[in-house]
């Protein structure tokens, strides 16, 4: 089947903000500079469960510099089980507002309690000192398996187990229970040849963006407000702010400045309501930033996670049978990622029967946040490393169990939602045929690893306008925070649809007064929702300007025809080209704004994988990645380096989350809050990650394009723990896989195999 | 508390003279004091390279520099990489290779990686990655990173090994 | 008040098939989300109360007609073609 050829779409145009980014010019959350601004410095809990007896801060508030200080009892009390949306989830607002201020009691080490505002940042941290809270400590429980254990103490007294069955009767740990069935499970594994149960333990994680969080805000006389701040949904922010202030929403605008990083984690209000409070009190902007430490113990981590899963298949390599047990952690407030989780694992395979259970669970740590596909890398570990074991004791090639029990269009997720167009079994031949697939691998201890991913990937609505310049340039008004070039692309598709070049096209994110109402840039939304967005307002743009050219070529507009950039009245030579109409709107019927609103979208999952080829040292356990192919199915690649990019980043961070990175607890206490001590990959952990996009049309995309930024964040530790074990023989069951841990493996393996 | 002390230096080619309490990090006082805020803080302790800057030729984190110790000093920032409208190879190299996806990070990387190629001029991929281990980045995976330090590498190898123009 | 009602089929989940006699699909009439579930709990009594909560689809429940998120084509109004397909499923995300 051909593709149609396109001018701008599958090109590499230098992004529009480039100059901006190199030369250090654009500005992100913390180098705004307002006039008369103040800083703003947070007081955290130092327990990880404590009733708050009192506050004292007159000492802090005689400090010369000192302007103002706010703690909980600012903010309006909020009873009711009200909830408010946060990205791609939804939680209480008395939870959303203790995030930002703590009332009565503190969840978590590092809750916010008090928050000063001052003439410089040295004063404010030295205020800080001086703010006197008497707490009473609780019992706390900061292990999800303890948590979940009969004797644990409840950390709410009004929560009880919520389930699509109803409610549960006792407070208890557990928020809510999730169960999908299918088929009779028993009866599958009775006809099982080869059964494999697996238990797994993965460990907290961070979202790891460079920029710390941030906010500056400035409430003026009138009650208008002005938030300047690191977000990647401004409008999940305004509706934040505007409910846990009680503050109508129309009177605050959000102006999301250049993020650096977000992958899901900022899309919670934790500072800008604090910055809001204390500039109302002061009269004066405020601004606060986050400090490292601040940011890994007081934001949103993504969730631990223990997972047993247990898969029956026959001798053919069919698989007939699939039983999961997960529990996600949540940390202070329910919220896990569990029912995405549960969905993840199963889902790219037609299994007959399966049961799944999920639970959220609440601990005496920071509340989780989303991070990117979340939820679905501990079970996408899980789930992969038991079917390599399958193919293994099945004497099969890992990617044809795959292919053999591969979704295709029409078939079911595993919570009976169909499928619409997706490209699995396309990128599983692809990995066939990919040389790295065959390349040879000589050496003792060094072993390949395969292992796919899948994430639904979302849809939501996004608005955006397209406004007209009188030397024939368009303005592309998005609300799209750019966190992977989406800018670029929007600017492309705009380019590709009008027949302009790259260079006309003026792409901007703007502010909640500036365009219309935007979901935020995540869950894998921005290239396929905003443009469908774009490509409805490039169509207005084209209806209009078909009828202002039939002005200028005095024909009937139903005589102009489209094509490229040109206009032509059908049957003749005569034409004019877009950039002239462009430039003469004024004289053809007045100025002219297009306006794109998606929503109703069908989802437009992705599909990945990854191959891996690793060393290990037998005597430190220490891995080193020698090569690494990412796949995915992009549906089409608008940009293809922005989307190579999402897929080496995606791959990158899954690299971490299996080899180093972890929170390490101790008595309620995170022990390793900075860059030292939580692992992040540099550039010496790793090679070059290549990459393989297949382009397996979506169904309602522009040019087919479906979601990318997710999916490759889900197989990399799984394809890292089965190159492990083809290298030294072990299975790994823990994230992460440090060097101890697979040491600590293969010295316990060499003990069982000498002791046989 | 004594009070701001007086601090002189090179910055960017530009002579500067500036106030600094005792306490404040060459980082606090170049983006709150001077602001100029391309150079970026990611943890304020050394352990990511977002804040990078050269020191008297050396590549340094501004954040464990106190803003008194740079009295008498040369130092350069991504503010002064590009000459007026002409970007630095390295500037021009990241663009064209996409080594930058949310940008927070670009900054740090570009000082860290002339500080590379000012005294290695054709460093080697594993050359590169070991100098660049210091600067962490979260979007890219260092990949196309990478590629692009070599591309400038090799764009100012041609550069100044390009035989001098010969005037008609 | 609703002109033909289409015929829609609605796909429950395991933990709600009891309500429904054990039955995974039931077919119910209804122009809309809301006169779905309406009908719904007339064949399967006390879902409606599982569903919705003061008006409008709890937090913890989604809706997929023929593939799209209820809440994104109008919540309890959003329209339901004739023969469409409802996929009963837990929200997909912490709530």
């Amino acid at each position: 089947m051909a593709t149609p050829e396109y001018r701008v779409i599958g090109t590499r145009p230098i992004r529009p903000d480039g100059y901006g980014k190199v030369t250090g010019r654009d500005l992100y959350g913390p180098d705004v500079h307002v006039p008369g601004m103040l800083y703003a410095k947070v007081l955290r809990s130092p327990h990880p469960h404590a009733r708050i007896r009192s506050i004292d801060a007159s000492k802090a508030l005689a400090l010369p510099g000192v302007m103002a200080i706010v703690t909980g009892e600012d903010l309006p009390r909020i009873e009711s089980s009200e909830r408010i949306s946060s990205g791609e989830e939804s939680i209480e607002v008395r939870f959303m507002s203790a995030l930002a201020l703590a009332r009565e009691k503190v969840f978590f080490k590092g809750q916010p309690v008090a928050a000063v505002a001052a003439t410089s940042l040295s004063i404010a941290k030295e205020a800080l000192g001086l703010i006197d809270v008497q707490y009473e400590p609780l019992p706390f429980v900061d292990d999800l398996l303890e948590a979940m254990k009969e004797e644990a103490p409840v950390i709410h007294g009004d929560l009880y187990t919520e389930s699509l069955a109803g409610k549960g009767s006792r407070p208890s740990n557990i928020a809510r229970h999730i169960q999908h069935v299918r088929g009779d499970v028993q009866k599958g594994m009775a006809e099982a040849d080869v059964i494999v149960e697996r238990e797994f333990r993965t460990q907290m994680v961070h979202q790891g963006y460079i920029e710390p969080t941030n906010s500056t805000a400035y409430y003026a006389p009138d009650g208008r407000v002005t938030i300047w701040t690191s977000t990647q949904g401004a409008w999940d922010i305004r509706s934040q702010v505007a409910t846990i202030l009680q503050i109508p929403e129309g009177d605050i605008k959000v102006v999301p400045m250049e993020i650096g990083g977000g992958f899901g984690g900022k899309f919670t209000a934790y500072l800008d309501p604090v910055v809001v409070l204390l500039s109302k009190k002061t009269g004066r902007p405020v601004k606060a930033v986050m400090t490292r430490s601040e940011v890994f113990q007081a934001t949103g981590p993504g969730s631990d996670a223990y997972i047993r899963v247990k898969i029956g298949a026959k001798r053919d390599g069919q698989l007939v049978a699939a039983e999961a047990f997960l529990a996600y952690d949540a940390g202070a407030f329910p919220g896990s990622p569990v029912g995405s989780a549960a969905i993840t694992g199963f889902s790219p395979y037609n299994i007959p029967n399966f049961k799944i259970d999920g639970y959220d669970v609440v601990t005496n740590r920071p509340r989780v946040k989303a991070y990117r596909a979340p939820g679905g890398t501990p079970i996408g570990f899980a789930v992969e490393t038991v079917l390599d074991e399958i193919a293994e004791r099945l004497e099969m090639d890992p990617v044809d169990l795959r292919l053999r029990n591969a979704v295709g269009p029409g078939d079911r997720m595993v919570n009976g939602v169909q499928f619409p167009s997706i490209g699995f079994r396309e990128l599983l031949q692809k990995v066939k045929e990919h040389p790295h697939y065959s390349a040879p691998l000589e050496g003792q201890w060094v072993g390949r690893g395969f292992a796919a991913g899948f994430w639904m990937n979302g849809a939501g609505t996004s608005t955006v306008h397209l406004t007209f310049n009188t030397d024939g340039t368009v303005n592309l008004i998005e609300g799209s925070t750019d966190i992977g070039g989406t800018r670029a692309t929007m600017a492309q598709i705009v380019a590709e649809e009008l027949g302009l070049d790259m260079h006309e096209v003026r792409p901007r994110v703007g502010d909640t007064e500036c365009v219309g109402f935007n979901d935020g840039t995540g869950g894998s939304r921005t290239t396929y929702s905003t443009g469908v967005a774009v490509w409805k307002a490039c169509q207005a743009a084209i209806a209009e300007f078909k009828r202002r050219a039939a002005r200028m070529l005095e024909a009937d507009v139903d005589q102009i025809v489209y094509e490229r950039g040109e206009f032509k009245v059908a049957g003749s030579s005569r034409s004019v080209n877009v950039r002239d109409v462009i430039k003469a709107l004024d004289s053809t019927g007045g100025p002219f704004e297009a306006t794109g609103v998606s929503g109703g979208l069908k989802m437009a999952p992705a599909f990945g994988a990854s191959l891996v080829d690793l060393a290990v040292d037998p005597e430190t356990g220490k891995v080193t990645i020698l090569r690494w192919t990412q796949f995915q199915d992009v549906g089409k690649a608008i940009h293809p380096s922005y989307v190579e990019g999402q897929l080496q980043g995606g791959a990158v961070q899954g690299i971490g989350w299996g080899l180093f990175e972890e929170y390490v607890f101790r008595e309620g206490h995170m022990q390793n809050p900075s860059f030292l001590d939580y692992r992040m990959p540099t550039a010496l952990d790793l090679p070059m990650i290549d990459t393989c996009l297949i382009e397996v049309p979506a169904s309602d995309g522009p040019y087919g394009v479906r979601g990318v930024g997710e999916a490759s964040i889900v197989s990399p530790p799984a394809a890292i723990a089965n190159a492990i074990y083809r290298a030294v023989g072990v299975r790994m069951t823990e994230l992460p896989m440090t060097g101890e841990r697979i040491w600590r493996a293969m010295s316990q393996s060499a003990q069982i195999h000498e002791a046989s | 508390m004594p009070g701001r002390m007086i601090v002189r230096a090179v910055i960017n080619g530009e002579e500067r003279e500036f106030l600094a309490e005792p306490r404040q990090t060459l980082l606090e006082v170049l983006r709150e004091e001077l602001l100029l805020t391309g150079t970026k803080e990611g943890c304020g302790n050394g352990n990511c390279g977002a804040c990078t800057i050269i020191v008297d030729g050396r590549p340094a984190n501004a954040c464990l520099i106190l803003a008194v110790q740079a009295d008498g000093s040369t130092i350069e920032t991504v503010e002064g990489l590009a000459r007026g409208a002409e970007l630095h190879p390295l500037q021009q190299a990241f663009l064209e290779e996409a080594a930058l996806q949310c940008g927070i990070c670009t900054p740090g990387f570009l000082m860290a990686a002339k500080a590379l190629l000012d005294r290695n001029p054709d460093p080697t991929e594993a050359e590169v990655r070991h100098f660049l281990a210091g600067n962490l980045c979260r979007c890219t995976g260092y990949d196309k990173i990478v590629r692009a330090v070599l591309k400038a590498a090799a764009m100012m190898r041609r550069e100044a090994g390009a035989p001098s123009e010969v005037s008609a | 008040m609703t002109g033909d009602a289409a015929v829609a089929r609605v796909i429950v989940p395991s933990m709600m098939r009891q309500l429904c006699r054990g039955a995974e699909v039931v077919e119910v009439e209804g122009a809309t989300l809301k006169e779905v579930i309406a009908r719904l709990d007339v064949k399967c009594p006390g879902i409606r109360e599982l569903l919705t909560e003061n008006g409008s689809i709890r937090h913890h429940v989604a809706f997929f007609i023929d593939g799209v998120d209820a809440r994104s084509s109008g919540g309890l109004f959003a329209p339901v073609p004739e023969g469409a397909e409802i996929v009963i499923v837990p929200a997909l995300s912490g709530g």
